[in-house]
């Protein structure tokens, strides 16, 4: 009685099947395996494995009897990784808000369809050299709703039940596509709001026939705060983040530029200017503005430029500004 | 038709006639079985089924060592098997019975 398989050692091979059963229920059906396979190797010289088939088999089977489960395919890595998720959820349902949530989710289908167009929309837009955070013309506009509605059209379409298998993974892409879309564009969103300092280096807006306000032209921006104080160092950024710069050398000004440190940022309002030019229309040498001002400089000589010593259309002295001359500084961004 | 998949769903019930009959170990219900005409039952089925039916407390089982060979668990119906045994035996009656009737009317044509 020499069997190839010896009993323990196909017993061995059988419990290795079933090791992702619970130990409990595990120790449990396997308790006499090795004397019941001792007792079936004693029957006969032909070996277990051939009697019985291979051990893997056998573990189905006692799996199948035991449990009434049926064998489940062993799975590789990915496998057991992707169903990770699905147990979390099952384990998440028994939680009241939970359940909640995943209930009301089909609710926001349709605005996930919605912005989904809208973003796959400006995907394409921005592709085309019309980028932006929002459809900046009719066309894009137009072009923006199409993709929305068809979008939703889709979106309906598949809950419908129109699509199913294979069809989906277009789909699924698509929505993939769509949520980075989303994302990206937030991103985007939130950098558009202000530039603190010129770390990409926009290229600079030259605001030119800045238009006029109140029958004069601009050559600076005086801002003033809500409250009426008067403001300092304001910097002015395009809805792009490309600095607003005034051309004040074009009315016979110049930007007061300091002896020492750096040269004022040409968007940084208001601009401390002087005059280019003397009472006769002689050019007047441009000259730092150090502790010891020119006359021709600005009358209190602070490389801090305020806004009453600044040239141009300062408002009344006083500092309480007619609300018209708070205005221009919006003025600019909104030209382009 | 696959005899296998017929004998699935009345592995419990043969199991718990064979040891109405008089308790027996693990091999010995195989054997039994198969002696009854039901060649393709599977070792590991039978021995799954033991574990699963004295797991759900219709079967008792005591060891008896063995002089020749390895110790053998006898097990035996109790209260709860026998009860077990007499409703799926009244199910199988009528199932069976059923089936008669409709092979009787295509074998009478």
């Amino acid at each position: 009685m020499t069997p190839r398989t010896d009993p323990e050692e196909y017993a061995r091979a059988v419990r290795a099947e079933l090791d992702d059963l619970p130990a409990k229920d595990r120790d449990e059906l396997l308790e006499d395996l090795d004397d019941h396979l001792a007792e079936v190797a004693a029957e006969s010289d032909v070996p277990l494995e051939e009697r019985l088939g291979s051990p893997a088999a056998y573990a189905a089977e006692l799996r199948a009897a035991y449990g009434g489960r049926p064998a489940r395919p062993r799975r590789s890595v990915v496998g057991r990784a992707g169903a990770v998720p699905g147990a979390v959820h099952r384990r998440l349902l028994g939680l009241p808000p939970y359940r909640q949530v995943v209930a009301f989710l089909p609710e926001l289908r349709p605005a996930w369809w919605a912005i989904r167009g809208y973003a796959l929309a400006l995907v394409v837009l921005s592709a085309i050299g019309r980028g932006g955070v929002v459809p900046g013309d009719p066309v894009s506009w137009v072009f923006t709703l199409m993709v929305i509605w068809a979008s939703v059209w889709l979106g309906r379409r598949t809950v419908a039940g129109a699509g199913s298998g294979w069809r989906r993974t277009p789909l699924i892409l698509a929505n993939a596509g769509a949520a980075w879309a989303v994302l990206v564009g937030v991103a985007a969103a939130g950098h558009t709001g202000v530039y603190e300092t010129a770390s990409g280096s926009p290229q600079p807006v030259e605001v030119r026939n800045v238009g006029s306000f109140d029958g004069g032209e601009i050559y600076n921006i005086v801002p003033y705060a809500a409250d009426g104080t008067a403001l300092s160092d304001v910097r002015l950024y395009d809805q792009d983040g490309r600095p607003i710069i005034l051309e004040p050398e074009m009315y016979g000004k110049r930007i007061v530029r300091s002896c020492a440190g750096e040269p004022p940022m040409a968007n940084s309002y208001p601009l401390p200017l002087e005059s280019a030019f003397d009472e006769n229309g002689n050019p007047v040498l441009a000259a730092c503005d150090s502790d010891t001002a020119q006359p021709s400089a600005t009358p209190e000589g602070s490389a801090e430029p305020s806004p009453e010593s600044s040239a141009g259309p300062s408002p009344e002295p006083s500092g309480k500004p007619a609300k018209k001359a708070a205005e221009p500084s919006a003025r600019p961004s909104e030209r382009r | 038709m696959d005899s296998s998949q017929l004998l699935k769903g009345v592995l419990d019930l043969a199991v718990l006639a064979v040891l109405d009959g008089r308790d027996s170990y693990g091999y010995d219900v195989v054997r039994r079985l198969r002696e009854a005409g039901l060649d393709d039952v599977g070792d590991a089925s039978v021995y799954g089924t033991l574990r699963r039916l004295f797991k759900a407390g219709a079967l008792t089982s005591y060891v008896v060592a063995s002089d020749e060979g390895p110790h053998r668990k006898y097990y035996g119906l109790n209260d709860v098997g026998r009860s077990l045994l007499s409703d799926s035996a009244r199910t199988w009656t009528s199932f069976a019975a059923t089936m008669d009737g409709l092979l009787k009317e295509v074998g009478a044509g």
